[in-house]
């Protein structure tokens, strides 16, 4: 009983001095760079003489002041009132002492989504700004779709420009009603909903007398209220291998297999498997520079073991613990959720850099089970265009150490490169079993085949000889 | 883990991804409190080794406590280090000190361009053998792909922007507007041929967090960062025609970190005594987007 206590008590030191990101997401111009402007002026958190420096310079330059200019920082983004790529700032909570946030402040417009994707996957909540006057729009559909495809299932939705429709609040119910039931089909379940203006700074960090009818909280408030994720400490142990040294100046005999650990704990003498080798061994010592001598680590920090039997294994396999029967497999294939966002569509018969973990492999989509949300292609699937969203097969050139998604986030996400372009990232929903492996045609008739049928059947593959860099804006 | 200990880890991670991924690469080393932090967690993440090279771009205008304080280190902690400096400006006093360039073209000179061309090794290096002891002239060598570099997002606009591993093409230039997406901690580390990459393992410190980080860890910084007695002291290193240092009788770690919570910093930029930066805005980008840190 005493020992739970101290656990808790340890958890609680923790809730003190933590980090938040946040993302801010929504349609473009709906007014998130805005809101998060307003957030940092009323919070008192920018640098002294910022607001009146921004100021000053609109005055001298003829433009109009934007509480958007104090995030949108790069010169392309000042000229065109645009936010480009996501920035990233930083603020105390006035409320929670020791909590700091990083606000991600994503871009709206679909050209640069991977800027928007690039910001919330870092995040652990998001903000979803929709504007009252336009309403719910094409990328307030989209971004909601790709938090949920994200696992982001923390969100606060703002309804934005309150000020245009007069504070009415028979529009804003419209509105919420209708992105409700939209994030209901996406089983995602918001924190709140929120009327505000964040130019005229309403409801933002008080609340407006303008908005009587609203009996809710303030976006602070809600930000304040965001729960960190839970620690995967007491999950089982994974630490996927990021490199194996042997520094052997001055006379260093350590051979150090070092990583981070993504779940659980491992401590001095466990007996650990690798995975796809399934090799096993017993941890001698945890290594450390600078740093009190340690028998345990536990997830999320970046360690370093020397093995009582000296084995060869290499980068990007997973130690396990050998006695757990840990929910992490080696596969060759898998059923994703991919978000595509390559210059050249996701096709057949053609091989991509996966990487997951600390692994590396080449991968082909084997199957496009649907595309999620708004598709760009015309009949058929017969790949994934720039933006779209899918649930997939993939199959892999030889097994890999995973995880679904959902029995551990670090295991269960990956990304695609298609030559030196970053094209793609998706969530495992499952591993398929060595019963769902067909034969495998050789691969090279595959690609001859797939040739050939592209080329006597070019209709049905609408998107394969347009050019690579053309806007798939629907 | 409290919010160090996570950003230490993750730093950590992005070190030793960088290592592995690229052939040649450096670590920049300005002598300064996230330079010193960053080597720490080199020094973290190999378990007290430093496998590669610190190099530290000399504008002849470093304050002389920086520059004694580097070749001790170097000594102390048996670093090779490779420094590099645009001789050809130096010598024909092409700079701001000298009254013949103003504050942004002299940074250009002495910080850009000495950084790109010794990191493509077409300018000469001087070297730092710690096995000999000795200081060597090096005047054409190999290129590093990569440079591992500790600028923060809370600085400045366009750093806020970085991305974790950012590229850099033919001609050392930036294009902030095309970055590639980078999801979770899955970098991309494959790069074309000739690309020399950027590895920014402090984007989410804040300069808060650096001094929290130096306190826990009870690192030695360059005692310029403290009152010595006179009421005043450093808060960003930089070349002294262009930095002033602050009014603040804050004499160790402890004392910045107050200043910075509730002190007389709490709401005060920490480049806000470098006068480079003021002369309009976007020019640090500008700067950036041609090779500047
Ligand atoms: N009337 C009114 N205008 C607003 C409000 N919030 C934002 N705006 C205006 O809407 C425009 C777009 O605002 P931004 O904050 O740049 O929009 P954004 O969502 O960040 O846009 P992107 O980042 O480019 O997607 C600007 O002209 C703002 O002044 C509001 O509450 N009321
Ligand atoms: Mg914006």
């Amino acid at each position: 009983m005493a020992s739970l206590e101290t656990a808790i008590d340890l958890d609680e030191t923790d809730t003190q001095t933590e980090r938040m990101n946040i993302v801010i997401t929504g349609h473009v111009d709906h007014g998130k760079s805005t809101l998060v402007g307003r957030l940092l002026a009323d919070t008192h958190s920018l640098p002294q003489g910022k607001l009146d420096g921004v100021k000053a310079s609109c005055e001298k330059n003829g433009r109009v002041f934007e509480y958007s200019m104090l995030l949108d920082a790069l010169e392309d983004e000042q000229k065109q009132g645009i936010t480009i790529d996501s920035a990233r700032v930083f603020f105390k909570s006035l409320a929670r002492p020791g909590r700091e946030y990083v606000i991600i402040d994503a871009p709206g417009h679909i050209e640069f989504l991977r800027n928007m994707l690039s910001g919330a996957s870092r995040a652990v909540a998001a903000v979803l700004v929709i504007d009252a006057l336009e309403g719910v729009a094409e990328n307030s559909r989209r971004h909601g779709l790709l938090l949920s495809l994200l696992g982001i299932s923390q969100v606060l939705v703002v309804i934005n420009k309150l000020d245009l429709i007069n504070y009415d609040e028979s529009i804003y119910r419209k509105i919420r009603n209708e992105y409700g039931q939209y994030l209901d089909s996406l089983k995602v379940k918001p924190v709140a909903f929120i009327p505000v203006s964040s130019r005229e700074g309403k409801n933002i960090t008080e609340i407006a007398p303008e908005m009587a009818w609203y009996k809710g909280k303030t976006v602070l408030e809600v930000l304040d209220g965001f729960k960190s994720p839970k620690s995967e400490d007491g999950a089982f142990f994974a630490m996927p291998l990021q490199d194996v040294y042997r520094f052997s100046d001055a006379g260093d005999e350590r051979r150090i297999y070092a990583g981070t650990l993504v779940s659980g704990e491992a401590r001095v003498g466990d007996r650990v498997r690798f995975l796809p080798s399934n090799k096993e061994a017993h941890i001698k010592s945890i290594e450390a520079w600078s740093a009190p001598a340690k028998t345990v680590v536990r997830a999320g920090e970046s360690t370093g073991f020397t093995l009582e039997e000296d084995i060869y294994v290499t980068s990007g396999e997973v130690l396990v613990e050998a006695d757990e029967n840990a929910p992490v497999a080696a596969s060759t294939r898998i059923r994703a959720n991919i978000i595509w966002l390559g210059v050249n569509p996701l096709t057949f018969g053609k091989s991509y850099l996966l990487k997951l973990g600390n692994a590396k492999v080449q991968a082909k989509l084997e199957k496009i089970e649907r595309v999620l949300g708004e598709n760009n292609g015309e009949d058929g699937y017969y790949g994934l265009n720039r933006n779209e969203c899918g649930s997939v097969i993939l199959g892999f050139a030889r097994p890999i150490a995973l995880s679904s998604f959902y029995d551990n986030a670090s295991l269960g996400r990956f990304v695609l490169v298609d030559g030196f372009d970053a094209a793609g990232g998706g969530i495992v929903l499952e591993a398929l079993s060595e019963a769902d492996i067909h034969p495998e045609l050789p691969t090279g008739f595959e690609e001859d085949l797939f040739l050939l049928l592209k080329k006597y059947f070019p209709h049905r593959f609408p998107e394969y000889g347009k050019k690579p860099n053309q806007d798939y804006t629907i | 883990m409290n919010k160090i200990e996570k950003l230490e880890a993750q730093s950590i991670f992005i070190i030793r991804e960088a290592y592995k991924s690229f052939k040649n690469i450096g670590m920049l080393w300005s002598i300064g409190k996230d330079s010193t932090v960053l080597l720490w967690l080199a020094k973290k993440a190999f378990f007290g080794h430093v496998p590669f090279d610190l190099i530290h771009i000399d504008t002849h205008y470093k304050i002389p406590e920086m520059i004694a304080y580097r070749d001790q280190l170097a000594r102390d902690l048996r670093i090779r280090l490779v420094v590099g400096e645009n001789r050809k400006a130096l010598a024909n006093k092409q700079t701001f000190q000298d009254g013949n360039l103003d504050r942004i073209a002299c940074c250009k000179a002495l910080k850009s361009e000495a950084l790109n061309h010794t990191l493509d090794g077409s300018w000469p290096r001087r070297i730092y053998e710690p096995k000999q002891g000795a200081w060597t002239d090096v005047p054409r060598d190999e290129p590093y792909n990569a440079v591992i570099v500790g600028v923060r997002s809370d600085e400045e606009g366009s750093r806020s922007k970085e991305r974790v591993f950012s590229a850099r093409d033919e001609r050392s230039e930036w294009d902030a507007s095309a970055q590639p997406p980078e999801l979770w901690n899955l970098y991309k580390t494959e790069f074309a041929p000739k690309t020399h990459v950027r590895v920014h393992p402090l984007l989410e410190w804040t300069e808060l967090n650096i001094w929290e980080y130096i306190e826990k860890e009870k690192i030695t910084v360059i005692p310029s960062y403290f009152d010595q007695g006179d009421g005043m002291r450093y808060r960003s290193l930089g070349c002294w025609p262009c930095t002033s240092p602050v009014a603040s009788t804050a004499r160790n770690t402890a004392d910045i970190i107050e200043e910075l919570i509730s002190g007389k910093f709490r709401n005060i930029a920490e480049r806000s005594g470098r006068a480079q930066d003021k002369d309009g805005g976007g020019t640090l980008e500008a700067l950036r987007k041609e090779g500047y840190m």
